[in-house]
């Protein structure tokens, strides 16, 4: 294939040899024709040599693990036989997301005599969450006056499921977050009952279980009086958490992406709730995806979760209208209900309530701005255009709470911060509550 | 404040891609000199030099908004010159329409072409812009040659078919003047009747010799080498193993360019000097393009390592 520099320059020379040949000089004929055919024969050379032999190199990549954890090195493999009976010189790179850091030979150029076999070596760690494909290697040649490329793809893919990371998940089921659970500031009388937290004492009446007598307290006030223990009730509840996975949350950069900081934080709330014995499931849904983990107890549900968003990446358009209705179809039992959406490209609201958003269950829509996935512009006047945009963005997702808040449903714009404060809390809330 | 290197070898290339166009430009000057205006070339540079003092991000307007300026001067000029009454602002804007100014604007235009290929970051600016000016230089060569004919007459019939005549005085004080309306009418002429009649007749440099006829030979051959040197050294990978290829390229070109210039000066007295070339590069031009057929991409297997 001519590069657009090897057909600029025989435009150039076929012009002034046009030129040349009008003036009747001599010379610059010969100096024009002599160019046109040196360049012309490269270009042949090439094309009948190279970039013929180029194609018959087989290549084939062996991928160590098909299933990593987000920051874990994955090693690949390459192998390049030269099939033709020419010796080539070329370059190859393997095509790879953004979100994969490197190391070692994933490009280089390579010599191959006819025959032989060279294999290169790398390693690749994905700096997000999801599917991705690996490929095609790309192998690209050209001539030594490079106005004449071939470019040869190797349609080997592979695909890699990356899950969020050990120390993402590890780190935010910390203490903190336990802590987070039981001391934060809801003052909301707890329910009595069966269970094995200790909540007060009472006097004694005729049709109290003697088992529980508090015999510490027996004769505190009158010599006689019996007191009966009072424990908490234990109750476990449905969590669902319904979560965006449009284009919508498709933002920031490989490093720091909204997905993958979302899917991270959910795993972490998950595992504070299933201490709690509690259920926990999930709804992934967009126009393009629309999986349905049901609520379960156990790290089951959480290892499903990771094992399914390890497999999709944020694609097609989230309705929240949509959402609703599956919820309204799935969900039977009641259940603490978190929407996350960022609310990206918000759908246009009915001024009065739609009958569609009464489902009857505790749904809180949590809503997540955008602006720490925003990146920073390089000047002044991209900073202020970010800035103003976000600014606008952020009246715009305050304005959608508030309706949602008039109609009936809970619903706060939160950042990437205070997601998991705001969601434990409505979750102590809604289990104290329910 | 990191000072970035001048890369002399860079420089040394473009003058070497440039040598044909540097000298014509040098022995040109020494002939027109008296007939053309310093005005005129002093404006040129003041814009070339413009064009490096501005900031940056404004150096890509430069030149094309000289050339509205330009094109709106020459239109108020005409404008004037057809009609009597106009604004005396815009009397004081028209361009005097003489020979030398006019004539020094196509000088300009080549001094301006050629500063601009030495001084150009990349290879293929320069060799395009050689190519430009060079035809212009070889344009004012062809003037140039008209004007120093000693012989009061020039007598050509060569294709056969149409024949002219020139007659100029040795002495002439506006020899340039008259060789360059000279040259311009053969070359429409000849162009009308390449076009129209299908044949071309020979034009002052096919005919006439000129002092440097012995000297631009080589110049070429410096200029081929440096256009060829800095194509193979424009991008950083190179595979010295390959160079050979170039050699070849460069041998096998020559057999086959020499033989068609021979050729197409053998039938020139024909009026198949075009035909000739045109059809020889036209094939070679359609080989090219033919074996640059695209290499289908391929499905290998994969295996994955457990």
């Amino acid at each position: 294939m001519i590069r657009k520099t090897g057909f600029t320059l025989l435009s150039a020379l076929v012009f002034g040899l046009i030129g040349s040949t009008l003036l009747g000089y001599s010379d610059a004929i010969l100096f024009f024709l002599l160019l046109i055919f040196i360049i012309g024969f490269d270009i042949i050379l090439f094309n009948v040599t190279l970039a013929s032999a180029i194609s018959e190199i087989a290549v084939v990549r062996e991928v160590f693990k098909s299933y990593v954890r987000k920051g874990q090195f994955n090693d690949v493999q390459i192998r390049f036989t030269n099939n033709s009976r020419k010796s080539v010189d070329f370059s190859y790179f393997d095509t790879l997301s953004s979100v994969f850091k490197t190391k070692g030979d994933f490009e280089g150029d390579l010599h191959l005599d006819p025959g032989q076999t060279i294999e290169r070596k790398y390693s690749i760690s994905a700096t997000a969450i999801g599917k991705y494909e690996v490929g095609p290697i790309i192998m690209y040649a050209d001539d030594p006056l490079h106005i004449a490329l071939v470019t040869y793809a190797a349609l080997s893919k592979d695909e890699i499921k990356v899950a969020p990371s050990t120390s993402d998940i590890f780190s935010r089921r910390s203490e903190r977050v336990s802590n987070l659970l039981y001391t934060r500031g809801l003052h909301i009388s707890r329910k009595v009952g069966q269970g094995y937290n200790f909540y007060g004492v009472r006097e004694y009446t005729e049709n109290d279980d003697f088992r529980y007598v508090a015999w510490s307290r027996y004769g505190l006030q009158n010599g006689d009086d019996l007191y009966i223990k009072q424990m908490e009730e234990e109750r476990q509840v449905n969590v669902l958490f319904v979560i965006d996975y449009s284009e919508s949350v498709n933002q920031g950069s490989p490093e720091h992406l909204l997905f993958d900081s979302l899917a991270a934080q959910v795993i972490a709330m998950s595992h504070g709730m299933l201490k709690n014995h509690d259920s926990v499931g999930y709804l992934l849904t967009s126009s393009e995806h629309d999986i349905y983990l049901k609520p379960e107890r156990g790290s089951k549900a959480v290892d499903k979760f990771e094992r399914a968003i390890s497999e999709i990446k944020p694609g097609g358009i989230f309705s929240i209208e949509q959402a609703f209705k599956k919820i309204k179809d799935r969900i039977k039992k009641q259940a603490i209900i978190f929407m996350i959406t960022p609310f990206a490209y918000p759908e246009e609201f009915r001024m009065n309530p739609d009958p569609q958003f009464q489902l009857g269950k505790r749904i809180n829509l949590v809503i997540v701005s955008r602006a720490g996935f925003i990146p920073e512009g390089e000047n002044q006047v991209d900073r202020r255009l970010i800035l103003d945009s976000i600014d606008r963005e952020s009246r715009a997702i305050k304005g959608i709470s508030r309706f949602f808040n008039s109609i009936g449903i809970r619903s706060l714009v939160v950042n990437e911060k205070n997601i998991v404060p705001y969601i434990m809390s409505e979750y102590s809330y809604g289990k104290v509550t329910q | 404040m990191i000072r970035k290197r001048i890369d002399y070898s860079h420089y040394a290339l473009n003058i070497g891609i440039m040598f044909p166009s540097i000298f014509l430009l040098v022995y040109v000057s020494t002939q027109i000199i008296q007939y053309i205006s310093a005005a005129v070339i002093a404006i040129f540079l003041v814009i070339f030099f413009i064009k490096y003092l501005v900031p940056r991000r404004f150096r890509q307007y430069v030149y094309p908004l000289a050339i509205i300026i330009f094109l709106l001067l020459m239109l108020n000029t005409l404008t004037l010159e057809a009609t009597s009454s106009a604004l005396p602002i815009l009397s004081r804007l028209s361009i005097p329409l003489s020979f030398p100014i006019l004539s020094s604007f196509t000088y300009s235009i080549g001094l301006i072409t050629v500063a601009e290929g030495i001084i150009s970051p990349r290879y293929i600016a320069t060799i395009s812009e050689f190519f430009g000016s060079l035809l212009l230089y070889i344009e004012l060569l062809g003037i140039v040659a008209v004007m120093l004919t000693s012989n009061s007459t020039i007598l050509a019939t060569e294709s056969g078919v149409a024949s002219y005549l020139v007659q100029l005085g040795v002495y002439n004080p506006n020899a340039y003047i008259i060789a360059f309306f000279t040259t311009m009418s053969l070359e429409g002429y000849a162009l009308y009747s390449l076009l129209v009649f299908g044949y071309q007749f020979y034009l002052p440099l096919t005919v006439l010799s000129t002092p440097v006829d012995p000297i631009l030979p080589f110049l070429f051959m410096i200029s081929a080498a440096s256009i060829l040197i800095s194509l193979y050294i424009r991008e950083k990978r190179n595979v010295a193993s390959r160079l050979g290829t170039i050699g070849f390229a460069g041998i096998a070109g020559a057999f086959i360019a020499i033989p068609v210039l021979l050729i197409s000066e053998a039938v020139a007295p024909y009026g198949f000097q075009i035909f000739v070339i045109s059809v020889s590069t036209a094939a070679l031009l359609i080989v090219a393009a033919v074996t640059s057929r695209r290499v289908p991409a391929n499905e290998t297997i994969n295996t994955a390592i457990r």
